[in-house]
């Protein structure tokens, strides 16, 4: 397996924050979009308290699950699909020494935010996750795509 | 942002027995809604949500805030899918929320669960699609369903619940009060 993708874990809810309805200018493919986002996505690097650590991944499902066999609804989603995730650091205020008794705050350890964004060729891309992050994920997202994307137009709205 | 007005177009639906809202894409429980407004000087208030009705569509408190010009903000309901069972909470600033408790996706693989949340995503934004294109008779609800409102929390409000039994629970209560 690619160091660059793995199987994907889900926590928590399923929260679709935006959907787009894009159009790609060429007939380029899903192998060929892969590429260009692992070419063009910065993969995740650690960070610190001033420069909060972020990064992409591309998720590769290697085995098609049996059920979606016998769904050609679930079967096409399944191979017209490329998830991305998209992890953040984030350090939040905690005790880190005592001085006389008494704590002293400092952002020390980091946290992970994490985000997916689902394209599914040749017509979506939706954004699952908190909020947060997802002006700064946009835009790296759609920089990558800036040479192949020819319309881009949010949907539920 | 979903618009109030489609959120209202489900319950209306809902409430008039036209579950099947698209092909396979069937309505079977309304659960939740919260609807909100500009304060207009009643006693309502600017907010108003209830959760885990058996069918919000006939809640009186949530009836009296749409006769009132207060909008939904967001519905859960559960439904069917082409053939896959789910709880999806959608709200007007856009925010779809898939539960995973429920239905299929609570008996799935990671993977399978996202294949389907994203599907039963997809339908639901071509069901939005179509309902902005609807005729305007069909998108916006008509006289009749209003009064068909006021019907029904005339005939749900005239009924004095049996005060017996709260009566009696709260007597015990002083009694055994010290």
């Amino acid at each position: 397996m690619n160091k660059n993708t793995s199987e994907i874990i889900l926590k928590g809810r399923f929260i679709i924050q935006k959907i787009y309805q894009i159009k790609i200018s060429k007939e380029i493919d899903k192998d060929e979009l892969f590429e260009i986002f692992k070419k063009k996505l910065p993969e995740f690097k650690r960070g610190n308290p001033e420069e909060e650590g972020f990064g992409f991944k591309i998720i590769e499902i290697k085995k098609v699950p049996d059920k979606f066999l016998k769904d050609p609804l679930l079967l096409d989603i399944f191979k017209n699909l490329i998830i991305i995730e998209f992890q953040k650091e984030k350090y939040p205020e905690i005790i880190i020494d005592y001085k006389d008794n008494k704590p002293i705050y400092g952002k020390k350890f980091p946290i992970l935010d994490t985000n997916h964004i689902f394209i599914i060729l040749p017509n979506y891309m939706i954004f699952k996750g908190s909020q947060s992050n997802l002006e700064f994920i946009e835009s790296y997202v759609f920089n990558a795509m800036k040479s192949i994307l020819t319309k881009r137009e949010i949907k539920n709205v | 942002m979903f618009d109030s007005d489609f959120l209202l177009w489900i319950i209306m639906n809902f409430r008039n027995r036209n579950f099947e809202l698209d092909d396979n894409f069937r309505i079977l429980k309304l659960s939740d809604l919260s609807t909100a407004g500009d304060e207009r000087g009643d006693y309502i208030g600017r907010k108003i949500s209830t959760e885990k009705s058996i069918n919000v569509s006939q809640s009186i408190p949530m009836l009296f805030t749409l006769l009132s010009g207060r909008e939904p903000i967001y519905c859960k309901f559960a439904f069917i899918i082409d053939d896959y069972s789910g709880t999806i909470k959608i709200s007007n600033d856009g925010k779809i929320s898939i539960l995973h408790s429920f239905g299929i996706l609570k008996l799935v693989s990671p993977i399978e669960r996202i294949i389907i949340s994203l599907h039963f995503v997809l339908r639901l934004v071509d069901l939005y699609e179509k309902w902005k294109n609807l005729e305007l008779n069909l998108k916006y609800p008509s006289r009749e369903d209003f009064l068909n409102i006021i019907h029904d929390c005339r005939e749900m409000g005239m009924r004095f619940y049996d005060i017996q039994d709260i009566i009696e629970k709260y007597r015990r209560k002083r009694k055994n009060s010290v």
